[in-house]
């Protein structure tokens, strides 16, 4: 019986700790928790993707760039063109996801570190893009005057219905994350991180996969980008460059990089540290680099992963 | 006369300055089972990534049951039946035996990306990809281990189910490199009585790389020697054991060897 309560218990740990976290902005209620709450939710968006091509052992520093391609266009469908945000977001989405698709076959025939910075790379050429085509995406000032979110004709100007927007939005991501790590595709995903040759002996295509969920994964930062874009109505080159990506892995990697809730977890902890430290700005840095240090150093498989194998629900 | 089952035609391949495969040809007819031998770096398995897709040769051509090989990667090889198993022990981890018969017979319906998308098909070959695993446990003799981890089974067993986990997906042939190799004698045996039932009773033809040879002369029908990357003995074992220069090559002057 106690085994029982337990495994409930081990199944009831996921949704109850995302429940907790998409309530505690409403609860809070300021219009500072909201904030924080967006930022969090794209932040955790960005680090999902990532997480996506990381569950099959390929790390790509292109996220940012993505993201970047999903806030540009969203911004320049909805302000330019004046297609509604409804259309413009799944756009955002898709424009990225076609990128990575495109190059995909050629991108995704490298491994490892070859693989980063060819990522890193793409990521830093889609950012000169915006910074020299002055014309089209205003240059190192980007775009200005984005018109806000906006659903069934009501604009989302207010924090609290841009918050719902977002976790909203964050909780399609993460049941599509869900849906792509079970059944057969699931099967597949873990054979393309542990076992490629023998996956492949078994017919399975393993570069169209990789494709295919490179592509998804750009999808997700496209859409992270389109949030940004109409949350600050503002969005510049900078935004999405290198370090961006760079701090959507530390979000990943310490929440842990093979749970679905991962990404979350570690923007919920890594997020609001400099909003919540401002005065001791000085000193932020070398407090997060200790901390991450710590971390790294003492819970490789992340946050998630200690209290998981803490409670023996896996090893 | 009938369509061979593997026709491999004038294929070469290099890697940098060295010819590891040059200008190989043979045709198997249906119902064999085939010895490809040869001392170490004759070329062995780098022909059988040729056949399966993993590398593209630079000269020559591959049929399997008529059809040109040429362009196909190893999902679409083995997707046409043309199955193989490795050398070294290949398993997902943390997967039980039975999780990989079901896998190994479930994934070819999604091989493809657009096949995730075909749930109806999907939704069947879920059912049978059940039996299938539940009839290959029997067949191999794992129904005792059918949900022990795979990494954690004795290398004979694992190496068994690397040969069942290839049959899974419904091949008419399959590739296997070196399945003895690592083997006690008694584990020999098994798989030397595992593949004579795949070919006897699931009518499965084999190429078998082999350096244990006794059991590729109690096997095969016909033997393909290489040497440095060419032909150079092709026939029943009985003569191939006899050919001087398979004899020169690969058993350094002694025929008695054999």
């Amino acid at each position: 019986m106690s085994a029982r309560i337990r495994s409930f218990a081990a199944a009831a740990a996921g949704p109850a700790l995302l429940a907790a976290l998409v309530l505690l902005p409403p609860l809070l209620g300021r219009p500072f928790h909201y904030h924080l709450g967006i930022l969090v939710g794209i932040n955790a968006l960005l680090a999902l993707s990532m997480q996506v091509m990381l569950r099959i052992n390929q790390l790509s520093l292109a996220q940012a760039g993505f993201m970047g391609l999903g806030a540009y266009a969203s911004a320049l469908l909805t302000r330019d063109i004046g297609l509604p945000f409804a259309a413009a977001l799944p756009l955002a989405g898709l424009l990225p996801a076609l990128l990575a698709g495109a190059l995909g076959p050629v991108l995704l025939r490298v491994r490892g570190v070859h693989f980063v910075l060819l990522t890193f790379a793409l990521g830093e050429v889609i950012v000169l893009v915006f910074v020299e085509w002055v014309s089209l995406f205003g240059g190192n000032n980007g775009l200005l005057d984005i018109p806000p979110a906006s659903l069934f004709g009501t604009a989302l100007r207010a924090k609290p219905a841009f918050y719902a927007l977002t976790a909203a939005t964050l909780l399609a991501a993460l049941a599509l994350c869900r849906w792509m790590t079970r059944g057969e595709r699931g099967m597949i995903v873990a054979g393309l991180a542990g076992n490629e040759p023998l996956l492949q002996s078994l017919g399975v295509d393993a570069l169209p996969h990789r494709c295919a969920l490179f592509a998804f994964s750009a999808f997700l930062a496209g859409l992270a980008g389109s949030l940004y874009a109409h949350y600050f109505g503002y969005i510049s080159p900078e935004a999405f460059g290198f370090w961006t990506a760079v701090n959507a892995l530390i979000m990943g990697v310490l929440g842990g990089v093979t749970l679905l809730l991962g990404p979350l977890t570690g923007a919920v902890l890594l997020v609001p540290l400099p909003e919540l430290f401002r005065d001791a700005i000085a000193y932020q840095r070398l407090f997060y680099g200790l901390a991450l240090m710590a971390l790294l150093l003492f819970l490789p498989r992340g946050l998630l992963g200690v209290l998981r194998a803490s409670k023996g629900s896996t090893p | 006369m009938t369509v061979p089952r593997l026709d491999v035609d004038g294929v070469s391949r290099s890697f940098g300055g060295i010819r590891a495969v040059r200008a190989v040809s043979f045709a198997l007819e249906p119902g064999r089972i085939t010895g490809l031998i040869g001392p170490n770096g004759a070329g062995k398995t780098t022909l059988f990534n040729l056949i399966a897709g993993t590398l593209k040769p630079d000269e020559g051509r591959i049929r399997f049951e008529g059809r040109a090989l040429a362009g196909l990667g190893p999902g679409a090889v083995a997707r046409l039946g043309l199955a193989r198993s490795f050398q070294a022990t290949s398993v997902f981890p943390g997967l039980s035996v039975r999780e990989h018969l079901h896998r190994a017979a479930l994934l070819r319906h999604a091989g493809r990306p657009a096949d995730l998308l075909r749930w109806r098909v999907l939704a069947a070959a879920r059912r049978a990809a059940g039996e299938r695993a539940a009839e290959l446990l029997d067949f191999a003799g794992l129904a005792g281990v059918a949900e022990t981890e795979a990494a954690a089974l004795p290398y004979g067993l694992q190496k068994i189910l690397g040969v069942v986990m290839a049959l899974a997906g419904g091949a008419h042939m399959l590739l296997a490199d070196e399945p003895a190799a690592g083997l006690n004698p008694t584990e020999t045996l098994r798989m030397g009585a595992l593949l004579r039932a795949i070919h006897r009773k699931r009518g499965v033809d084999i190429l078998l790389i082999e350096h244990d040879l006794r059991m590729v002369m109690a096997l095969c029908d016909r033997i393909v020697a290489l040497g440095d990357g060419a032909v150079i003995a092709d026939g029943p074992p009985a003569l191939v054991r006899r050919d001087p220069a398979f004899v020169a090559a690969y058993l350094g002057g002694d025929a008695d060897a054999a």
